[in-house]
């Protein structure tokens, strides 16, 4: 028996079983896991650990715990989505520990949460005197949503009637010097005037590109490979690798 | 959909059946070819037919190494050697031409032999 081979095999079969999985659960972002999401991902890890290093075990009975746990997941999931009121006796919900300025210290004390907890998670949010909040939210996931009191906001453009454009989202023409075509497709253009374009600027080939971007408003942005910055400035003082 | 699409869904299902075929290879691949010079054996043990025991031990080695080939991936490291060390100590007990521990040893064999990928 090749214990190195078979380590090789077994890691990699952990490693793409784990990739696989996890596009199956979908995108939810690290800081919105619930803390039983948090504990799922780490048992799910372990399992995949030990079916790599783990040779005392058949690697299909650890496989199969692997998947009992991803279906079991993916199981809720779908539970959740579905259902409003199973969402809520899992995943529990939002409470409000500030209302109108006032601490609300009954729905503090039943969560368990301290005042210091709470003063930490508003520094966090670069506020500094509790009397600016005018309601502060425990999201299910730990996290803070503060709104403050409106004399605190800033002022915004709305507020001082100054007209704004629509920006919107902008669009890769060119990436590592190939040209997008399903993109210049979508913004109704072609390669004959993105052609056109790249020779006014004196680029002969899309391959001289490293990116080229359109925003909305029809402004080119390029980036050439060849367009060095001349003296850049460098802010390390350490040399060893990054 | 196009190719592309269809490659995309159905490459994650193709790895994962592979995935699954090379970890139940000791169910699928074990072969019974074991088992045979396992019986073969213990018919030459019981006949104290040590000369075609001695035969018998040697083909029984080779397709032992053949088989750990073909399980490794999917079974367990301990039920491996194990039967490693019952073919191991049968060779001494063949050698003393010592009837009763050599058929002792081989029925744990066997029954070890069955055991893999079940």
């Amino acid at each position: 028996m090749n214990e190195i081979l078979v380590v090789i095999i077994r890691g990699l079969i952990a490693f793409f079983t784990l990739l696989i999985f996890t596009r199956l659960l979908g995108k939810q972002e690290l800081s919105q896991l619930t803390f039983f999401d948090y504990i799922n991902g780490i048992t799910i890890g372990s399992i995949a650990a030990s079916l790599t290093t783990d040779l005392n075990n058949r690697a299909f009975t650890v496989w199969m715990g692997l998947a009992t746990w991803t279906g079991a997941v993916f199981l809720l999931h779908i539970i959740t989505l579905k259902s409003r009121y199973v969402a809520k006796y899992l995943d529990g919900e939002p409470t409000i520990v500030i209302m109108n300025g006032k601490l609300m210290k009954a729905a503090m004390r039943k969560m368990r949460y301290r005042t210091s907890e709470l003063m930490a998670q508003l520094r966090t949010k670069n506020i500094f005197d509790i009397s600016q909040v005018e309601f502060a939210i425990l999201e299910t996931s730990g996290l803070l949503s503060v709104l403050k009191k409106s004399s605190y906001e800033p002022v915004t453009r709305e507020d001082l009637y100054i007209p704004t454009k629509y920006i919107g989202l902008s669009v890769e023409l060119i990436s590592d010097g190939k040209i997008i075509d399903q993109n210049l497709k979508q913004i109704k253009l072609d390669r004959y005037w993105l052609e056109d374009q790249l020779k006014s600027r004196e680029i002969h080939d899309p391959s001289e590109v490293f990116l080229a971007v359109i925003d909305t408003q029809g402004n080119l942005y390029i980036d050439k490979y060849n367009d060095c910055v001349e003296n850049p400035i460098d802010i390390s003082d350490y040399y060893g690798p990054n | 959909m196009n190719s592309r699409s269809i490659i995309a869904y159905l490459l994650p299902v193709f790895i994962i059946l592979l995935f699954i075929v090379i970890m139940l290879s000791p169910l699928l691949f074990k072969g019974n070819k074991v088992a045979q010079q396992i019986e073969a054996l213990t018919s030459d043990i019981d006949n104290e037919n040590w000369p075609a025991a001695n035969n018998n031990y040697t083909i029984l080695v080779q397709e032992w190494q053949k088989s750990i080939q073909r399980i490794q991936f999917g079974e367990n490291r301990d039920d491996i050697n194990e039967l490693t060390r019952n073919i191991v100590r049968l060779k001494g007990l063949i050698k003393s031409q010592d009837k009763n521990n050599a058929l002792s040893e081989l029925t744990e064999a066997e029954y070890r032999w069955d055991s893999i990928g079940m």
